[in-house]
């Protein structure tokens, strides 16, 4: 079921995403509805439509272009008196040189293949320019604002709906799915964990064990160098091995314990994992009377952290 | 009790204490922590470049404290990348936001109120983002285990020689093969000026334009002959002119002047900057008909030339200007436009796509092969920038996959050649395939179907799709993400939460060394960090609601010098350059005000625009301190399982709430707000980093939060002291303080800036913000949290670096499943913290180059 509710939601992220992207698209629509586009005063957040401007046509509709703009314009207010008039500062210039050139093979080449934009963005739809667009099979416009009851009307909305919905079941599916596998081992279940035991009683004994062996058998030891070395070697392997594979452990814990227990859990287990990594630590920078601290204080915290896990 | 069992009973042990926090460190850290603050201000303004810079200080520290005092140890050289790293990171919070303020016209000085509130309002946002932080240190690294894929490398450094020979050999090895890997990547940014006989070359190689060319041969000519086009000459006077002309224009050197004169010394000002500009055309007109070829003449005078060339050929012309001795040597130079010859980059291997050209076009002249010969036309698919010459497929940075496979262009396939992303994602293991699965689904499977459908404007072309669906649709849906996957993962964690609060006040002991102290520091910081954000925030939105939102006069366009008139329009304080242009606009109707407004966005309310200005600041604290908490979240949580930090996003959230609360109009209060939030979100997902770290070696957590809570408040202050050093200078050097025509461009600001400029013109994609929320929250409504945070960080971030992060991601699984997870995680993450590092040390090796060079 998880395989499935997977598959489900990763669907529903492409197709409520894809979906998503077009919410500040506008339908030019087939003409029925004009002025309720043009009456919106629609500004275009980006570009549309495509000609080429080299050939005649393109000339032609470059003019057309040029002629809806003014209009557009035009119907805005006109550009009210300054109130307060001020002195602009000019400077008599001699007119500029001229200097004759000619177009490069790159600007050559880029003028052949140049397209350019019916509409650019900050332009503001009025008939005209509908009309252009449209006989130029522009079907859609990027609208600088979003206008809930235009893209609630069109399917790509019902699309994002339906996604959010399955994402929704999904989830609730992978929940379901995960409080089933709970009581599956990190191994099993196929996490990264080296050869520890399986459950995460069994990995907490075993680093109590090695713990303990450790605070024992660093006392039968006749050297610093040996002492230290001893702490290194048994930590490091618990550091490598045993918290990788009880941090793993992670669903099991949290389906027999709840999100709260887990907590509580991991939190003792950090504080003994801290004390673990700081005997690590001060052994290695020689520091044994920390070391051996650090440890000892370790080995106290493990038998609580194991109890509370046994009373589940 | 374990604080009671060591009775001395250790055989041998003597009771030694062990090293933490030391005054070496401290001292250390500030050093190093200022240093690398200083260099990284001047170079994110100048390159945009920024580190957090831990991994550096951490090796810096080995070197010294264990190198050359021969006294640290792992605890204390953490301590001190600790504080380094406290002070250096404040930086990039103030960077991205404060320079906006120059940009928009405000000025910035010692003796100047705005800048003692910005410098105050930083350091406060410094401290208050790691106070935040603290309570969520045992949900973050206790129970939910964030991986934090740097801070793992830092420890691994730390820990390497405790670790034995072998893992520090290969911990070196890491580092030295990811400098080695990275250097044809960054080493390409130092240039020096290329050579007159090698520039041929280096326009076949697409290192330079013909146009760089030509105008380094004319410079040639011009420190040969030892003089320069007049009008070139010309051009360089009147910059130099100018710059005094501005210094004379000041407030303060304008004290005591008559309002003529004042004025008068206004015009001065604006007449030469119109002179300057028609001198800079006739200079480009005089360079380009010295070419013989028409083709030529085009290059030069579309490609222009630099103003460093007018100023250093006027002072060659003299000798000297304003104390400076110039000779006609100093044109020899790549900031005067003599072409510039890149380090050896992987560019240089030239491997490009095969060439194909379109069989029924007319060939062209490119001027490759010398004027007047022909060649045959590229097609765009293996000639996209149309030069005649097929596109590289391995840059210096990058390798383009999906090109050498002939992948279409809306399908985006590249690599960075990055060995910090691989490292990451090899730390970062399984669980980083959702980052990558996310840039799939945003890269392959969105934009190139949002391409096919037509939903793309027709004129951007199927290669330039990637990029414009970058803009407009993944980043921002990838914010959404973000927020909507990281208050699901609030929700979530709320018993994990619940029961860190629980852990953190229930006074919890395990110090042997500190009987009857917390390991942490307790709830009562995080009280203090709520009411000492709520208050300075207050006071900033207060102080700052009540001040002129304008620096220009809207009716007259002058500068206004003083805040005498001002009146209120729409809940903003207007300021006008004289009375009677506040007159006339007091008297006009209200319809005729909003026009005079509308440039200020001053005819847009703010959400509280209708409250009492004290209510209305005191809603802005109370939504910015939880935005600190959330945001510091989001930053922590990204940092904490891909390395990533989705800064620059967050800074753009918080300027933008600021602004829909206070009004799209008050830029100077969202900028001072939105300054204290990014350096208090920086600073947090710092601070956690730092005790991931801790964590890994077995640091007491109150230590490192004390320390870093102190030490952080230092980095605002050098920061802000390092810009107004810049400023200053560019004041002195080009008239202006801040952005393009400096030397410090500020490239993190200047995007900001549209940003408000986008928010002022009411074109902020707000449904693309809230629609991809919902998809993050439902995301993370399933087995794990955290997932629609991994996927929004995915669609936010560029393709190339997700991929690149991804193949870490793969190693790390190949190397478990061939050679054991003990195998991955004993030999795999000193490789891997060395790539990361490796990476880190090269790049600041490199800016600091680039930046002494000039």
């Amino acid at each position: 079921m998880k395989l499935v509710a997977y598959l489900l939601m990763a669907l529903a992220t492409m197709a409520g995403s894809i979906a998503a992207a077009t919410t500040y698209l506008v339908p030019l629509g087939d003409g029925s509805d004009d002025s309720a586009l043009i009456d919106r005063g629609i500004e275009l957040a980006a570009p549309a439509g495509a000609y080429d401007p080299n050939t005649p046509e393109g000339k032609a509709l470059a003019e057309e272009i040029e002629a809806a703009r003014a209009l557009a314009e035009a119907a805005k207010d006109d550009e009210p008196e300054p109130l307060i008039v001020v002195e602009d500062v000019e400077v008599d210039l001699p007119p500029l040189p001229a200097v004759e050139t000619a177009p490069t093979g790159t600007a050559t080449v880029a003028e052949r293949t140049a397209v350019s934009p019916i509409a650019v963005k900050g332009d503001t739809l009025n008939a005209e320019m509908i009309a252009l667009l449209r006989a130029h099979d522009v079907r859609f416009i990027k609208s600088a604002s979003f206008d809930p009851a235009v893209w609630f009307r069109t399917w790509p909305s019902w699309v994002f709906l339906l996604s959010v919905a399955t994402l929704f079941v999904s989830a609730m599916m992978v929940r379901a799915a995960s409080k089933g596998a709970g009581q599956t081992s990190p191994r099993a279940a196929g996490q990264d964990v080296a050869d520890a035991p399986e459950t995460p009683v069994a990995i907490a004994d075993a680093i109590r064990e090695t713990v303990g062996a450790t605070v024992r058998d660093v006392r039968t030891k006749g050297s610093e160098r040996e002492r230290l070395d001893l702490i290194i070697d048994n930590l490091g392997e618990v550091q490598r091995t045993l918290v990788p594979a009880f941090a793993s452990a992670r669903p099991q814990i949290i389906q027999s314990m709840g999100m709260g227990g887990y907590a509580q859990v991991m939190d003792a287990f950090a504080d003994c994992e801290r004390q673990i990594n700081r005997a690590w630590s001060a052994a290695a920078d020689g520091v044994e009377f920390e070391a051996v601290e650090s440890l000892e204080r370790a080995d106290a915290m493990l038998p609580a952290l194991i109890e509370r896990l046994r009373t589940v | 009790m374990p604080n009671g069992s060591s009775n001395g009973d250790h055989p041998g042990a003597p009771r030694k204490k062990y090293r933490e926090v030391t005054i070496e460190a401290l001292v250390f850290g500030v050093i190093v922590g200022a240093v690398m603050n200083a260099a990284i201000t001047y170079a994110g303004l100048k390159i945009g470049f920024t580190i957090v810079g831990s991994a550096i200080a951490a090796v810096l520290g080995f070197g010294v404290l264990r190198g050359i005092l021969r006294k640290g140890t792992i605890l204390e050289t953490n301590i001190a990348q600790t504080v380094a790293s406290a002070v250096n990171t404040p930086n990039s919070g103030v960077i991205f936001t404060v320079p906006v303020l120059l940009l928009l016209g405000y000025s910035l000085s010692f003796g100047e109120v705005n800048f003692w509130l910005i410098t105050l309002a930083c350091v406060a946002g410094a401290i208050l983002g790691g106070a935040f932080i603290v309570p969520l240190r045992k949900q973050m690294l206790d129970i939910e285990r964030l991986r934090f894929p740097s801070a793992t490398a830092v420890a691994a450094i730390l820990k390497s020689p405790g670790a034995g020979p072998k893992k520090s050999i290969v911990l070196v090895i890491g580092i030295l093969l990811s400098a080695l890997i990275a250097a044809p990547a960054q080493l390409p940014q130092l240039k020096s000026p290329a050579p007159l006989d090698g520039l041929e070359t280096l326009v076949e190689k697409e290192q330079i334009s013909r146009a760089d060319m030509l105008l380094t041969r004319q410079i040639a000519t011009w420190i040969e002959e030892g003089d320069a086009p007049a009008e070139l000459i010309e051009h360089g006077r009147l910059a130099f002119e100018l710059v005094d002309a501005k210094a004379a224009n000041r407030p303060a050197e304008k004290e005591g002047l008559s309002p003529e004169e004042a004025a008068s010394r206004s015009r001065a000002v604006r007449e030469l900057e119109i002179r300057l500009e028609d001198a800079a055309e006739r200079a480009t007109i005089a360079i380009a008909s010295r070419e013989p070829e028409a083709s030529d003449r085009g290059r030069l005078k579309s490609a222009g030339y630099p103003l460093e060339l007018a100023k250093r050929a006027y002072g060659a012309s003299v000798g000297e200007v304003a104390g400076e001795a110039f000779a006609w040597e100093d044109l020899r130079s790549t900031k005067t436009g003599w072409a510039a010859k890149p380090m050896f980059g992987y560019s240089d291997l030239q491997v490009r796509l095969p060439a194909e050209t379109e069989p029924d076009a007319e060939p062209v002249d490119y001027a490759y092969n010398g004027l007047g010969q022909d060649d045959p036309v590229l097609t765009e698919r293996v000639d996209r920038d149309r030069d005649g010459v097929p596109d590289l497929v391995v840059k210096d940075d990058s390798i383009d996959v999906g090109r050498i496979f002939g992948i279409p262009g809306q399908i985006e396939l590249i690599f960075a050649i990055a060995p910090f992303a691989l490292g990451a994602g090899y730390l970062t293991g399984r669980a980083g395939l959702l980052v990558l699965a996310g840039g799939i689904l945003a890269y392959v499977v969105i934009n190139p179907v949002l391409f096919s459908m037509g939903w793309l404007p027709a004129s951007v072309k199927s290669f330039e799709a990637p990029g414009f669906a970058y803009g407009a649709i993944n980043r921002p849906l990838g914010i959404g993400l973000l927020l909507g996957g990281a208050m699901m993962g609030v929700i979530a964690s709320l018993p994990a939460i619940k029961e860190a609060f629980k852990s953190i006040a229930s006074a919890k002991v395990t110090s042997h060394e500190h009987i009857g102290q917390r390991d942490e520091l307790g709830i009562r910081v995080l009280i203090v960090a709520v009411l000492a954000a709520l208050v300075l925030l207050f006071v900033a939105a207060d102080f700052t609601g009540s001040r002129a939102i304008n620096t220009i006069d809207p009716l007259t366009e002058e500068r206004i010098e003083t805040d005498a008139y001002v009146s209120q329009h729409n809940g903003y304080a207007i300021a006008f350059a004289t009375a009677e242009s506040q007159a006339a606009f007091d008297a006009a109707p209200d319809d005729r005000k909003v026009l005079e407004v509308e440039e200020l966005a001053a005819d847009k309310p703010g959400l509280l625009a209708g409250l009492d200005p004290h209510l209305r600041a005191l809603i802005i604290a109370v939504v910015g301190a939880l935005w600190i908490w959330f945001a510091g979240i989001i930053i922590a949580q990204c940092t904490g399982m891909t390395d990533w930090s989705p800064i620059s996003g967050m800074a753009l959230l918080t300027v933008v709430l600021v602004m829909l609360l206070g009004g799209p109009g008050g830029v100077l209060g969202a900028v001072l707000v939105g300054a204290a939030l990014c350096v208090a979100i920086t600073c947090a997902a710092d601070m956690m980093a730092d005790l991931k770290t801790g964590y890994l070696v077995g640091s007491v957590p109150r230590k490192q939060q004390t320390v870093e809570l102190i030490a952080t408040g230092i980095g605002p202050l050098i920061t802000m002291a390092v810009l107004l050093v810049i400023v200053a200078g560019n004041q002195a050097k080009f008239g202006i303080d801040i952005g393009p025509g400096t030397d410090t461009v500020a490239p993190q600001a200047q995007a900001l800036q549209a940003i408000i400029t986008g928010v002022q013109g009411g074109q902020m994609p707000y449904a693309l913000y809230g629609f991809g929320a919902l998809i993050g929250a439902l995301l993370g409504l399933g087995a794990f949290s955290g997932l629609g945070v991994l996927v929004g960080l995915s669609m936010y971030l560029p393709m190339l670096y997700i991929s690149t992060y991804g193949i870490g991601c793969v190693i790390n699984m190949i190397v478990t499943k061939v050679k054991g997870a003990r195998w991955a995680e004993e030999w795999g993450v000193p490789m891997a913290a060395g790539f990361i590092v490796g990476d880190a040390l090269l790049a600041l090796g490199v800016n600091t180059a680039v930046l002494i060079g000039g």
